[in-house]
């Protein structure tokens, strides 16, 4: 448990080091800030593809239905 | 004298005019006895082609009947074939439409969170360093990011009126792909 605690842990300052809070002092303010803009960029990815998804079968029912009719 | 004549010669033509008209009723008679015997022959002859017609009519009729049974068969048949075949197609499809869409929206949703991401550092860096109180010793990559502008946008720029100074942020790159024309092959 203390080992995946720590491997926690190190992901977690990793991921800060990577979005550019080198300053271990920042971490407890970036970590919600960054929270936050993970999970805004994941709802925007997810309408982004649930638009996606709905375009993708609108145009497969467009192509089918065009194949039934013959064309 | 004349009158002798004349008698005599009409007494010639009446005998040569009731020859001809005995020979045309020898003649006619003749013919009305061919005639006779013609048309007996062909009612005897025709009666029972008339009655092999009808037999063969009558078959006809019930092979007609048969086949028309089995063209009722054959459209049902192909009724029900084609009943399977779109219950077959819509089967098939419903899947293959829901896997097509859920690719295209695993596509999107990667191109648009890797994009977001990448975005971010870049947009962070740019940051002023000074436009928020930052520990000592820390690195201007380690400024503050404004998590209403989720850490990768630019700084509102001053010219904008104040009422569009303060909002969150702009259209996502996914909105503004969705916007755009697309190209269909």
């Amino acid at each position: 448990m203390k080992k995946f605690i720590l491997g926690l842990f190190a992901l977690v300052a990793a991921w800060l080091v990577s979005r550019g809070a080198k300053d271990p002092r920042e971490w407890p303010r970036r970590l919600p800030e960054e929270l936050a803009s993970l999970w805004n960029d994941v709802d925007d990815a997810l309408a982004a593809a649930r638009r996606a998804a709905q375009r993708q079968e609108k145009d497969f029912e467009d192509a089918l239905r065009r194949a039934r009719r013959g064309e | 004298m004349w009158a002798d004549v004349l008698r005599g010669a009409l007494s010639f033509f009446l005998v040569v005019v009731g020859v001809g008209i005995g020979y045309v009723c020898v003649r006619l008679g003749g013919m009305f006895g061919r005639l006779t015997v013609s048309v007996r022959e062909v009612t005897d002859e025709v009666v029972p082609i008339l009655a092999a017609a009808q037999t063969t009519v009558d078959g006809i009729n019930l092979e007609l009947e048969r086949v028309d049974e089995i063209m009722v068969s054959a459209v049902n048949a192909t009724k029900g074939a084609e009943k399977t075949v779109t219950s077959i197609s819509n089967a098939v499809t419903a899947p293959v439409k829901k896997a097509s869409g859920f690719a295209a929206a695993a596509k999107e949703a990667m191109a648009t969170f890797r994009a977001r991401r990448a975005a971010g550092p870049d947009d962070v860096a740019a940051e002023p360093s000074a436009a928020a109180p930052t520990a000592p010793g820390a690195t201007p990559e380690a400024a503050p990011v404004d998590p209403a502008r989720n850490g990768h946008s630019s700084p509102a720029p001053d010219d904008l009126p104040p009422e569009l100074r303060d909002r969150r942020r702009g259209p996502s790159i996914s909105q503004i792909s969705w916007a755009l024309p697309k190209r269909r092959a």
